[in-house]
């Protein structure tokens, strides 16, 4: 088994809004293992950091909540995107494109002159 | 009012306990949704739940973590909302400081005012159960209100079914030697239950018993607090212990608690109130009939100070059909609450300044009010903007809020220093009646109070550009189009602008009858001259002072000394010093004065020679008292003009006739050898009764053994008063080592004390009236100045058509005068109603008075002219194409 990786500073909130744009209205297990399957369990996601990020994402307006239940009838909380939230993952993903491309550039072999 | 609503509910959020058992259920429905997974992949149900709750970190720490999250956001967001609204209030400086100012000034005066109001009229007395506690009082011809007999305090014991005790006392001045330095203390002779009649017991060792109050009873005595810590360092072990007062070895036997005073300590001897109580030990078998004590009574259950007043009536009643008064005396007397004869002369003038300041508060928030809604049809632009920008509408709101909430708050935080220099104004007053009753300082409730009106007013105004903005407030919107909206905002600014000009029209009007008052006051004339005039109490103690003569001998040899210090114009010594104490009548024989028609009495005052050469007393007739008017000399006295036009045809024939004190044919005649203008005595506004004046080197001759052991040493100097007064004291001690004397004052400085309440509230309002027009004159000029730039394209088209620029300023003018009119009539009119009902607080002016109210009209009418001056004058000076361009 090769040693997981920590979720980076400021990347959980990108995944999970990434994350409900793709899947639609999810509630917190939900996302949270969806997240772990994407990065195929290279991630060393801790449940419990999932919901402040949710938290924090609700009230800066890029999600919103309400109360469901779930496939296996259990009452839960689901998020879904607001218009708000559509436009920071375009944002955010943009930024980080930038940001790996530049560090790429670093970390690949210098060409010659 | 949805978006209000959403605003509060996404504000309160962070702090609402409801929403963590929320946060709770979610991580409960997670750990669930996580263990039925992990059943389905075969674990058993306790592995799979404690397998979950390992994965998550815990449903107590995950709730824990997501509140500090949802906190921190919170407080974050709200700090830089805080220091955005900061940064937009400081770009628009104009705007920020006429509305902080604006804020201050109101908070300020009304944080002072109801301070000062709440100590006057709502702080507690020492009695308990103050009213059930009642003050008696007599009344006749001579006296509106007066203090009551011994002989009466019997009566009213055995008479008076409405009255369960009654109790009198008497204050003067004793010398408490032997304990530090000797010091003249105002001591209370106090029948045995006075203290239980006021409802307050000692707080160390015990009240009077009845044997020590009868006469020749022990010598005892019980200490003020503030006497017993000041001069005995509040050591208990001074019960049972002797003090010295006038000479006299006095046991003390009690200490009353901290803050006892009696009901005339915060009248007649407020300014120095009694500080120590002896028995009075009244001889029931020589009390007499003449008015020289206090008295206070204990209401039966049931009774109210009215029933009692209606029952002491008819016993006053009983008593001149017994004879003991006669009837033209008209004798009666009435029962008035202490807290009533306390209070009472306070509420009038707080009254009128609690509502002087209301009415500058409403100023100042019609003002703010105007401010910001002026600021907000300028913004609305800019809010439009942001809310395509994509702003919610909520996030407007929540940022104009904010910018409230911060001005409201910057105009608390200088309207206390403002506050503050408020009560300064009104200790510097010398309302010592109000030190009295408590400290002075600012009460947090009250500045509470002012602070609230304050954020209501900037909250109220602020949101209403963006609830207008969303067309939800129904006065403004109208039919809902954004121009009738603007359009119901301006008649509502129009609306605020006239409300400050009506207010401020009561407020001039009241300020003006005081000032006009006080002015009439001001120019009462005294009858002496009280510039650089000293003035300095004695009381010379009875044991040392056995003799008529030995009083005599110290009052000319003081006045001998004072005359030949350096500086001193003139020296001399009165009995009772005019408006500073009060005085009283004798009865009076006058030679020639047909007394059928009621007794000839006078007002007696005892004076030596160059006494009235000192006070500035002018002469009218005859000569004054001279050193040849020694003892063994014929009697002789000078009476004042009223008394002199009361008892002769002929007033100048009093010189040279012949009175007598009261009806005793023992008694010597005097011979009347002068006539004095009239002395304004016992108020300045009271009217002068007949006086007459006696040398204190005859006073025990003409009234066969009577001596005034208590009186004032005043002199006249050549420079400032109070710079002679180390010397005068030194002089007075070279002659009598033992003897304390008074603290010295300034004869101007008792005249102002005098004048002190309608003087504090006659500057206070004009201060306030003063504030109001400015205020008032910033309103009519914003309103003003919007109307010039919102109609610069209107005033850009009447000019290119070919209007005259006058034409253009006149429009403008006359909108201003206009609003200023109807606020003027608005207010008058309803001044005409209310100024009935500051009768009482006014000397020789009408409630009504003509003079002021035209003044005030004027004087607003000025203000909004000037006010509208520099928006006409802007109008007429623009350029047609430049105004037409605009937009």
């Amino acid at each position: 088994m090769k040693p997981k990786a920590d979720v980076w500073q400021g990347t959980l909130a990108l995944m999970i809004l990434k994350t409900l744009e793709t899947m639609g209205p999810q509630h917190g297990y939900g996302i949270a293992r969806r997240i772990e399957q994407t990065s195929d369990h290279a991630l060393q996601l801790n449940y419990g950091t999932v919901y402040p990020a949710l938290m924090k994402l609700e009230q800066d307006g890029h999600i919103s909540s309400s109360w469901g239940v779930s496939d296996n009838n259990r009452k839960a909380k689901f998020y879904t995107l607001t218009r708000a939230g559509r436009r920071e993952v375009e944002r955010a993903a943009r930024e980080w494109d930038q940001t790996t491309a530049i560090l790429a550039r670093f970390l690949a072999p210098q060409e010659e002159k | 009012m949805r978006v209000v609503g959403r605003w509060f509910h996404r504000l309160l959020l962070p702090f609402r306990a409801q929403s963590d058992e929320k946060i709770a259920d979610e991580i409960q429905s997670h750990v669930a949704l996580h263990a039925d997974e992990l059943i389905a992949a075969g674990q058993s149900a306790d592995v799979a739940r404690r397998n979950a709750l390992i994965s998550l970190g815990g449903v107590a720490q995950t709730v824990d973590r997501c509140q500090e999250g949802r906190r921190f956001a919170a407080v974050l967001n709200l700090a830089r909302s805080l220091q955005l609204a900061v940064r937009r209030l400081l770009h628009e400086p104009v705007f920020t400081l006429a509305a902080v100012a604006t804020l201050a000034l109101g908070i300020g005066s009304t944080s002072a005012i109801f301070s000062v109001a709440r100590t006057a009229l709502a702080s507690p007395l020492p009695f308990p159960d103050a009213a059930r506690r009642v003050m008696i009082f007599s009344r006749w011809t001579a006296f509106q209100k007066t203090s009551v007999a011994d002989q009466e305090i019997w009566d009213y014991r055995a008479m008076a079914h409405t009255l369960t005790a009654v109790a009198g006392w008497t204050t003067a001045q004793e010398n408490l030697t032997g304990a530090g330095r000797p010091a003249r203390l105002t001591v209370g002779r106090v029948t045995a239950n006075t203290f239980d009649v006021l409802g307050v017991s000692p707080w160390l060792g015990r009240g009077f018993t009845t044997e020590e109050d009868r006469p020749k009873g022990p010598p005892v005595a019980i200490l003020g607090h503030g006497l017993w810590r000041a001069r005995f360092g509040g050591d208990p072990s001074v019960i049972g212990r002797k003090i010295v007062l006038d000479d006299v070895p006095v046991e003390v036997v009690g200490v009353m608690p901290r803050g006892f005073r009696l009901p005339t300590d915060y009248t007649d001897d407020v300014t120095e109130p009694t500080e120590l109580w002896r028995p009075a030990q009244i001889d029931e078998t020589r009390m007499s009939r003449s008015h020289g004590y206090n008295a206070a009574a204990l209401l039966a259950p049931g009774q109210t100070a009215r029933t009692a007043s209606e029952e002491l009536a008819a016993i006053a009643r009983q008593l001149t059909q017994r004879g003991e008064y006669r009837e033209t005396m008209h004798f009666t007397a009435f029962a008035r609450t202490v807290d009533e004869e306390i209070r009472g002369p306070l509420r009038p003038a707080m009254l009128l300044l609690t509502g002087g300041v209301v009415c500058l508060l409403l100023i100042a928030c019609a003002n703010v009010g105007n401010l910001l809604l002026v600021r907000g049809e300028t913004r609305q632009r800019e809010l439009a903007l942001r809310s395509a920008l994509g702003a919610s509408g909520s996030r407007l709101l929540q940022d104009l809020l904010i910018e409230a909430f911060v001005l409201a708050f910057a105009g608390a935080a200088l309207g206390l220093p403002l506050a503050l220099a408020g009560l300064g104004v009104v200790r510097a007053f010398d309302p010592t009646a109000l030190e009295a009753l408590g400290s002075l300082s600012i009460h947090w409730q009250m500045m509470l109070v002012s602070v609230g009106a304050a954020a209501l007013t900037t909250v109220l105004f602020s949101a209403a550009p963006i609830v207008g903005h969303q067309g939800v407030l129904r006065i403004l919107r109208e039919t809902g189009s954004n121009a009738t909206a603007a359009r119901g905002r301006a008649r509502l600014r129009r609306l605020l602008v006239m409300l400050e000009v009506a207010v401020a029209t009561v407020l001039l009007v009241a300020a003006g009858l005081m000032v006009r008052s006080v002015e009439a006051m001001r120019r009462v004339d005294l009858g002496f001259a009280p510039e650089r005039v000293l003035t300095m109490r004695v009381a010379l103690p009875a044991t040392r002072y056995a003799t008529a003569d030995r009083v005599v001998d110290f009052y000319r040899r003081v006045t001998e000394e004072a005359r030949g210090l350096p500086g001193v114009e003139a020296a001399g010594v009165v009995r009772l010093l005019p408006l500073a104490t009060t005085i009283g009548d004798w009865g009076l024989d006058i030679d020639g004065f047909d007394e059928s028609a009621g007794n000839a009495k006078g007002d007696w005052q005892v004076v030596t020679d160059g006494a009235f050469e000192t006070l500035g007393t002018r002469l009218q007739a005859g000569r004054w008292f001279e050193r040849g008017d020694r003892t063994d000399a014929e009697p002789v006295a000078v009476v004042n003009e009223t008394l002199a036009r009361t008892y002769w045809h002929k007033p100048e024939d009093a010189v040279g006739s012949r009175i007598r004190m009261g009806s005793d044919s023992r008694r010597p005649w005097i011979r009347v050898v002068g006539i004095v203008a009239d002395e304004r005595h016992n108020g300045i506004t009271e009217a002068v009764k007949e006086k007459f004046y006696i040398p204190f080197s005859q006073w025990h001759v003409v009234t066969a053994g009577n001596i005034a052991r208590n009186a004032f040493v005043i002199v006249r100097t050549t420079g400032d008063p109070m710079a002679s007064a180390k010397t005068l004291e030194d002089v007075v001690q070279q002659i009598d080592p033992d003897l304390p004397v008074g603290a010295p004052r300034a004869m101007t400085d008792v005249v102002s004390t005098a004048l002190a309440t309608p003087r504090l509230t006659g500057f206070l309002l004009s201060g306030f009236a003063a504030i109001a027009l400015l205020l008032s004159a910033v309103g009519i000029y914003g309103v003003l100045a919007y109307v010039v730039s919102r109609r610069t394209r209107e005033i850009g088209v009447r000019m290119a058509l070919g209007s005259e620029r006058y034409r253009v300023v006149s429009l403008i003018v006359r909108q201003g005068m206009s609003l200023a009119l109807l606020g003027i009539c608005a207010g008058g009119l309803f001044a005409l109603g209310f100024s009935r009902l500051l009768r009482g607080l006014l000397y020789q002016v009408e409630p009504t008075d003509a003079t002021t109210f035209s003044a005030v009209g004027a004087i607003l009418l000025l203000i909004a002219l000037s006010a509208s001056a520099l928006p006409a004058w802007r109008a007429g000076r623009m350029s047609p194409l430049l105004a037409l361009k605009s937009e």
